[in-house]
């Protein structure tokens, strides 16, 4: 197993480093919440969790964590720094204890837009550069050229994963656009996300492409991954949130020119934006020193975050000249492989990765939301957020993909939201928010 | 009164079936360890679970974590669907695999039935989420069979069958006995094998028809098997074949008006919450259901003919 041949490179580093010998456990990035409640519950032996999109809240509610502030002096003295130099890797706003450090992916904050292979761009006639700002109505334009052209492939917007959070800004308040979200950067108004102007718009365009047969007629269902219809071309393209790596890794899949056009400013949501993950000590930890230890390790050894991230040099990855990091294997699955570490201090994937990526910060630094730093409790919302996110999944698929008729079914789902209590949510939100804003002005 | 005589010969009995107790033991262990011990878990459903104290020192909670079941008006869709399918799988069920059983005891040609019984059986054997694939493969919109080869020639235009709720409960009760049914045709074949042959020997002699044989023998022979296939079923009747459900319907949520049951909407709520409380919530609600229905059966079955109760 490579795996395991990782995990003994791992160990050859960390063991002098730290003094920490660590043991993987791999797990399903969809499977982590239900696995980790069972490991727990039969009191497994697990000394660093990650708890994967989901952010710690429920985590917390339940004791499933440790507090590891009193760990950090001794063995988190990186973790600290960089809390302190404004790396914000701490949950600050769920808790006043320290539960767990955010995964640092290559970019903070959040953009959206499309990603389209140059060359179906050009031979409709259109010359974009990478990071131009477009409207929807620009996309219907592009679209309509691209397949009047002649196409026998789609585009790639399905049932799973959605498409609209790429289409508008919007700032979930560090947990699910469930409980309502704030759009745009200069809002303190907390709204339904799924009755606001923005998704209604993007529901009509998609509706209309999907009548134009632009989409798969399977789109809200079809378990063809997007990474899979890129690489066969069967796909053009698809909504994303349209940093430089994902541009460059299309590019390194296909062998042919990517770009990304622009439907938002880059900005920058509430806390834990890019991946909600934190990797946090459990209670079920025998020796939390040597957990905050390795975490550390993790968080600024690059030695250690390219091992994680991409594998060992020579067998999964190589590097090009100029360090940037050229895919050879997989020693796990590749699109999630930035939840094991600190991404920016490992190697990039794609030569110009590292230094857009850090233009891609400095906007999104620029351009706060009004809830930077706010995490809303959802805790005394449960039963309505259940009911809530049953209402989304039955919906969201059909109406996102346009395979449904928006005005039967979009009214319909609207009402069985409030039925399900949104606008309860919705008012719980604004009051903590308010509350907050109060405290922060 | 027979206490004083059956003393002595009890104790013999004692020793002479203490073997046949043996052989029993290992079976028992396995039944307390696997189906009672774990039932001290119910106790997580009525407890507010804090992992730092483990599960028995949680706090209770009352039926807090009951709540979320009754708060959404689709756990009313979902607890009909999955009432509705039940009780069409419990009726239908008996019905055609009877048949097939029947059928089956007529083929006489060895070759021939142990070839059927095969092709038959298979289906069982599959895993559901290969019958979802080929339920898919007939009814994709893009590239399935019945659109391209059957339903777009003929009328130039194709059905989106995962955006179509009414279509469903029958695709989904084809799908489930096309599956169980060469498994549960077995348990009456074993039945109707079972059937001494002077019986339909002596009906023959007296002139009777085929269809008289099944009326009058095979059929009530069938009766407890019936009756015990019956119970069993439902004390399931709040529960679903999760894959069925789930993975045959492609979690497609246009359809699931007629494909959501219990199960999956459970599943699809608390995908995200990790909440072992109220999952465990509703599949205690399951289980007392089904607890009470099947006692309930049995009364009634007891008062219609006392023999055939199971208890």
């Amino acid at each position: 197993m490579d795996m395991l041949l990782v995990q003994d490179a791992v160990n050859e580093l960390s063991i002098p480093k730290a003094g920490v010998e660590v043991e993987f456990r791999p797990v399903s990035v969809f499977d982590i919440s239900s696995s980790v409640s069972m490991w727990l519950a039969a009191g497994e032996q697990i000394d660093l969790l990650a708890c994967a999109f989901t952010g710690l809240s429920s985590f917390i509610s339940m004791n499933m964590l440790l507090p590891i502030e009193d760990y950090l002096e001794e063995n988190g003295a990186g973790l600290l720094q960089m809390q302190e130099q404004g790396t914000a890797i701490f949950d600050t706003a769920t808790s006043d204890h320290i539960y767990g450090a955010l995964v640092l992916a290559t970019i903070s904050g959040n953009g959206g837009g499309y990603l389209f292979p140059v060359s179906a761009l050009e031979e409709a006639g259109f010359s974009y550069e990478y990071g131009d700002k477009i409207t929807l109505d620009d996309l219907d334009t592009i679209f309509d050229a691209i397949f009047e052209n002649g196409t026998e492939a789609h585009l790639g917007i399905f049932g799973s994963p959605l498409s609209s959070g790429y289409t508008f800004q919007s700032d979930a308040l560090g947990t699910t656009k469930s409980s309502g979200v704030l759009v745009g950067t200069d809002s303190a108004e907390v709204v339904n996300y799924y009755g606001c102007d923005e998704y209604r718009e993007y529901l009509e365009h998609v509706r209309s492409w999907y009548e134009k047969g632009y989409l798969l007629k399977d789109a809200a269902t079809t378990d063809i991954t997007l990474s899979d219809g890129i690489k066969n071309g069967t796909l053009i393209g698809n909504f994303t949130e349209g940093n430089w790596g994902l541009v460059d890794a299309n590019e390194q899949d296909t062998g042919e020119e990517w770009t990304a056009l622009f439907l938002n400013d880059i900005y920058q949501p509430s806390i834990a934006p890019a991946s909600n993950t934190f990797w946090t000590v459990p209670v079920t930890s025998q020796e939390p020193e040597a957990a905050v230890r390795f975490l550390n390790l993790m968080m600024t050894d690059s030695e250690i975050a390219n091992l994680l991230l991409w594998g060992i040099e020579g067998v999964h990855y190589t590097l090009s000249e100029d360090g940037a990091v050229v895919k050879t294997e997989a020693y796990v699955n590749w699109p999630l492989s930035g939840l094991h570490a600190n991404q920016r201090i490992a190697a990039a994937n794609g030569s110009e990765t590292k230094a857009r990526d850090e233009e891609w910060n400095e906007q999104a630094d620029s351009n706060y939301t009004m809830g930077y730093g706010f995490t809303y409790d959802a805790l005394n919302m449960t039963n309505q957020i259940t009911a809530i996110d049953a209402v989304i999944a039955e919906y969201t698929p059909a109406l996102e993909t346009g395979s449904v008729d928006l005005d039967t079914v979009y009214p319909e789902f609207l009402q069985k939201l409030e039925a399900a209590g949104i606008d309860e949510v919705v008012a719980d939100k604004q009051a903590q928010f308010d509350a907050w804003l109060a405290e922060n002005a | 009164m027979k206490t004083k005589t059956a003393a002595k010969p009890r104790r013999k009995r004692w020793k002479k079936t203490i073997a046949v107790y043996g052989m029993l033991l290992p079976g028992m262990i396995y039944l307390v360890i696997n189906n009672y011990l774990p039932m001290y878990g119910i106790t997580i459903a009525f407890r507010k679970l804090d992992y730092s104290v483990g599960i028995l020192r949680s706090p209770f909670n009352g039926l807090e974590n009951f709540k979320f079941l009754f708060a959404s008006s689709s756990v009313i869709t979902a607890l009909r669907n999955t009432l509705l399918y039940n009780t069409a799988f419990l009726i239908l069920g008996p019905v055609l695999a009877i048949t097939v059983a029947i059928l089956f005891n007529e083929i006489k040609n060895q070759v021939a039935k142990k070839f059927y019984q095969t092709s038959i059986l298979l289906p069982f054997l599959m895993s559901m989420v290969i019958v979802s694939y080929l339920v898919y493969a007939f009814l994709s919109a893009d590239n399935g069979f019945l659109n391209k080869s059957v339903i777009e020639p003929l009328t130039g235009d194709t059905i989106s069958f995962y955006q179509e709720k009414s279509y469903w409960p029958f695709i989904l009760t084809f799908v489930h006995f096309w599956k169980e049914i060469g498994f549960s045709m077995v348990l009456y074949l074993s039945s109707i094998l079972g059937i001494s042959n002077e019986f339909y020997e002596a009906a023959r002699m007296d002139g009777a028809t085929k269809w008289q044989q099944i009326r009058y023998i095979t059929l009530p022979f069938l009766k407890p098997t019936v009756i015990t296939m019956t119970i069993l079923g439902i004390s399931k009747i709040c529960n679903s074949d999760f894959g069925l459900f789930y993975q045959v319907p492609r979690n497609s949520g246009t359809i699931y008006a007629t494909t959501q049951t219990i199960d999956t909407y459970v599943y699809n709520a608390l995908m995200n919450q990790n909440n072992i409380s109220m999952s465990s919530a509703a599949s205690v609600l399951q289980a007392i259901v089904g607890f009470i229905l099947v006692i309930a059966a049995n009364a009634v079955i007891r008062k219609v003919s006392r023999e055939d109760a199971i208890f």
